[in-house]
């Protein structure tokens, strides 16, 4: 199921979101906007890919892929490192709540609850720098070969 | 450039200038964030455009050993690198340099050009980083379920959390001690903005995202990006370090979280 307002919502929030950790990293001004529109980007399309029925995690994938290979156009009429859209562009895809919860819930005793967390943030950050590195090697050949 | 006739007349003390510059170029970028293969690389430009013939250099997260050659003389250089940050403004204009070298550079003419560079004010004031960031974090509040008024708490205790880690971080106290105790003052102020609505008799909705969104300015976002792309790269040793570091501080956060939950007896699951 689609829901339009859903998505407006997570576009309008990803935006402010990237947004604000554009600023706490230092970006260049001339950069800021572009920055906060590639990570409103990434996470809007993983958002519709996640509605469309596809896993979280493969959703992640493709918004982080989609954010690595978008932050090169940027980067290379800018003259400005890639490092700086990549990182900004996922923040709003970053598991910090669930990474959180897995001290929270070993010390309530809950083991399984725990490691049912690590093993949901784990997922996530692993689909987040699999689909920057795959961007990486695709698009950057000093990082695709030795 | 220097051409190959030149080299002969190189001296010592001439590479002892050269990997000063090199080495600062290395440690003001791994000072602001950037993965090791950056380093390395603009490294590497900074002392093939003063005359070297090459260089070898092993970046870590916590220090850098480099070493230049050029005809029959080598030097080696090792630095320590602490206080890291992430600065993009700063990166950007340090790559920038390496990648615009000024025809034939001298070290000290680099020397100048990157005193400049860092003595660069900050790009944005104390205060806006302080006001966005609390929207953003305000903002995650209401992406992870939250109502507006669990966006409203989560960006006052978030603003004023930053703040604190920002005057702790002039005070270099150690960066594990900061984010617990920031943690802990981010959390506690959005318990009492809680306590205050039901007081008020109005509830949050979901006082769970308020108050993990409100220490989301401490996720260690950028490390984890960079700790995978040196781990891509097979960098293990930085990618290895980096990780280590990210998962300190997830947890210093976590730490932070739980003191207050102890106290309370409020828990965000």
């Amino acid at each position: 199921m689609l829901s339009a307002t859903a998505l407006l919502q997570d576009a309008l929030l990803s935006f402010i979101g990237t947004f604000g950790f554009a600023l706490l990293y230092q970006v260049p001004r001339k950069a800021l906007w572009l920055c906060a529109a590639i990570g409103m980007g990434g996470y809007v399309l993983r958002s519709l890919l996640h509605q469309l029925g596809l896993d979280l995690d493969i959703a992640t994938f493709c918004g982080a892929l989609f954010v690595g290979l978008v932050g090169t156009i940027p980067a290379q009429r800018l003259q400005l490192p890639l490092v700086l859209f990549a990182i900004t562009g996922i923040i709003c895809m970053v598991p910090g709540i669930p990474a959180f919860k897995v001290l929270v819930y070993f010390e309530h005793g809950d083991i399984l609850g725990g490691l049912g967390s690590a093993i949901e943030a784990g997922f996530a950050v692993v689909a987040l720098v699999s689909g920057i590195g795959a961007a990486r090697i695709l698009t950057d050949s000093e990082w695709g070969f030795e | 450039m220097t051409r190959p006739a030149e080299r002969h007349q190189l001296t010592v003390q001439d590479l002892v200038e050269i990997m000063q510059v090199v080495m600062r170029v290395g440690v003001l970028m791994l000072q602001s964030g950037t993965v090791s293969f950056r380093v390395e690389q603009a490294m590497q430009r900074v002392a093939l455009g003063l005359g070297m013939e090459r260089l070898d250099a092993y970046v870590t997260l916590t220090g850098i050993t480099a070493s230049i050659h050029c005809g029959h003389l080598h030097y080696t250089q090792i630095a320590r690198v602490k206080r890291l940050g992430v600065d993009m403004n700063r990166l950007g204009a340090v790559e920038y340099l390496t990648l615009h070298l000024p025809t034939a550079a001298t070290p000290a003419q680099l020397c100048t050009l990157l005193d400049k560079i860092e003595q660069t004010p900050p790009a944005y004031p104390v205060w806006m980083v302080q006001l966005a960031v609390a929207i953003a974090c305000g903002a995650f509040a209401i992406l992870s379920g939250g109502s507006g008024i669990d966006g409203l708490a989560a960006c006052l205790s978030a603003g004023l959390g930053l703040g604190l880690r920002q005057r702790l971080q002039q005070r270099r106290l150690n960066p594990i001690a900061v984010t617990i105790v920031c943690a802990a003052v981010a959390t506690s102020i959005c318990y009492l903005i809680g306590q205050g609505l039901v007081l008020l008799r109005l509830p949050a909705l979901l006082p769970q995202a308020s108050f993990s969104a409100a220490v989301l300015f401490q996720v260690p976002g950028m490390l984890l990006v960079t700790a995978s792309l040196d781990l891509v790269r097979l960098d293990l040793v930085s990618g290895m370090a980096r990780v280590a570091y990210a998962l300190i501080q997830l947890f210093s956060v976590a730490i932070g979280m739980l003191i207050v939950m102890g106290m309370t007896g409020f828990s965000i699951l």
